[in-house]
């Protein structure tokens, strides 16, 4: 499966970048509420898909079962993990750490950006290949699962955003028939006469 | 029968040109500059409170048995910071360090990040202060030689101030469209 547009995975930061405007046609810039609830719904879905589904982006099923040594370490056992649960959580600070990191105009910047990035790259490349077992891809949307499965709550509030930004743009032609109207209308002269009296 | 597409170069020019007018115009808002000034000191304040050190992507290196012990001590006549807990290590007790991180605009496109006021010295179990007041300039300086560097750009923040721009680019492209439509 490709990866997710707009998945950054590196280091110090793990996060998908997603320009709403131009996945949905809809500028977002006067509905910061909006970016955000939409910014919360991915975050949750994302920490939800894994953590009851086992699954990382696209619906693909993370890799399973965790590995023998693992499983046999104390921290598998003291967290009283399941071997077969591939839920990415062993103190939960890692999925707890996805946040939205920026909700700007219409973009979201979503993800990982601190201690717990590193974490979350070992996971995404598999210790950059060096441990291919590690591998779990647990980070990230498609574009197709944000469409059926985060924008599908908010299509209502999309779809009457994208009508009030075409009636936007069609007012402002039918303003300028109003005022191309004015200016030709007797009314506008004699107001102009009062005005120039006035002076 | 065939088709040729050629790209009209004077009108990408143009085109070319407009951003570049609008880009550089953007640079010179100040409200813009603010946002993305703000962002930047909140990023440094938000990671270093919650213990991740920007310069060395990780969490800052433990403190020590006895230095813990006296936090807790000086937590009982010192006004402590709600993110301030006593073997955590993260840069804050008062909070002040992280507080007195300003910035200014010295250009367009410009920021500089510094740091304002003095340190005050803490308080001991007699109510009586332990030292002399530094400069936080100083203290920043001090605590990043000891092993806590703070001070940085993360990639996060760098991605955020992209969209900040991008944000008032649109704006401002919404607004000379506008414009074009009246005057045509």
């Amino acid at each position: 499966m490709a990866k997710p547009k707009g998945l950054i995975v590196e280091q110090d930061l793990v996060a998908q970048e997603f320009d709403l405007e131009s996945i949905t046609g809809v500028d977002f810039s006067d509905e910061p509420d909006l970016l955000e609830n939409i910014g919360n719904a991915i975050k949750d879905h994302i920490t939800e898909r894994v953590i009851t589904k086992n699954q990382g982006y696209g619906g693909k099923q993370l890799r399973a079962p965790y590995s023998k040594t693992y499983q046999n370490s104390l921290e598998f056992d003291l967290f009283g993990k399941d071997k077969d649960d591939i839920n990415m959580t062993l103190t939960g600070d890692m999925l707890g750490a996805i946040n939205i990191i920026s909700a700007e105009g219409s973009d979201l910047l979503i993800g990982i950006d601190d201690q717990n990035a590193a974490k979350a790259h070992g996971h995404m490349t598999g210790k950059n290949g060096q441990v291919k077992n590690m591998k779990r891809e647990f980070f990230g949307v498609t574009i197709d699962e944000l469409k059926k499965k985060v924008l599908s709550k908010f299509s209502s509030d999309i779809k009457e955003l994208k009508s009030e930004q075409s009636k936007e743009s069609t007012r402002t032609v039918a303003d300028f028939q109003t005022v191309e109207q004015q200016i030709n209308s007797t009314n506008f002269r004699v107001v102009g006469e009062i005005v120039d009296l006035g002076e | 029968m065939s088709f040729e597409f050629k790209l009209k170069t004077e009108s990408v020019n143009k085109l070319h040109d407009d951003v570049v007018r609008i880009f550089n115009k953007v640079l010179s808002n100040e409200q813009m500059m603010n946002e993305i000034g703000k962002a930047v000191v909140t990023d440094i304040q938000v990671k270093t409170k919650k213990g991740y050190s920007i310069p060395n992507n990780s969490s800052f290196k433990p403190l020590t048995r006895s230095w813990i012990n006296r936090r807790k001590k000086l937590a009982e006549v010192n006004p402590v910071d709600e993110e301030y807990a006593p073997s955590k290590s993260n840069l804050t007790f008062t909070g002040d360090l992280l507080r007195s991180i300003i910035f200014k605009i010295t250009g367009k496109g410009k920021l500089e990040f510094d740091f304002k006021d003095d340190h005050e010295p803490y308080m001991n179990l007699d109510g009586e202060p332990l030292g002399k007041p530094i400069k936080n300039k100083t203290l920043a300086g001090y605590v990043a030689a000891a092993g806590r560097p703070f001070f940085g750009l993360s990639r996060a923040v760098q991605l955020k101030t992209n969209s900040i721009v991008k944000k008032y680019m649109n704006r401002a492209l919404k607004v000379q469209k506008l414009l074009k439509n009246i005057d045509n």
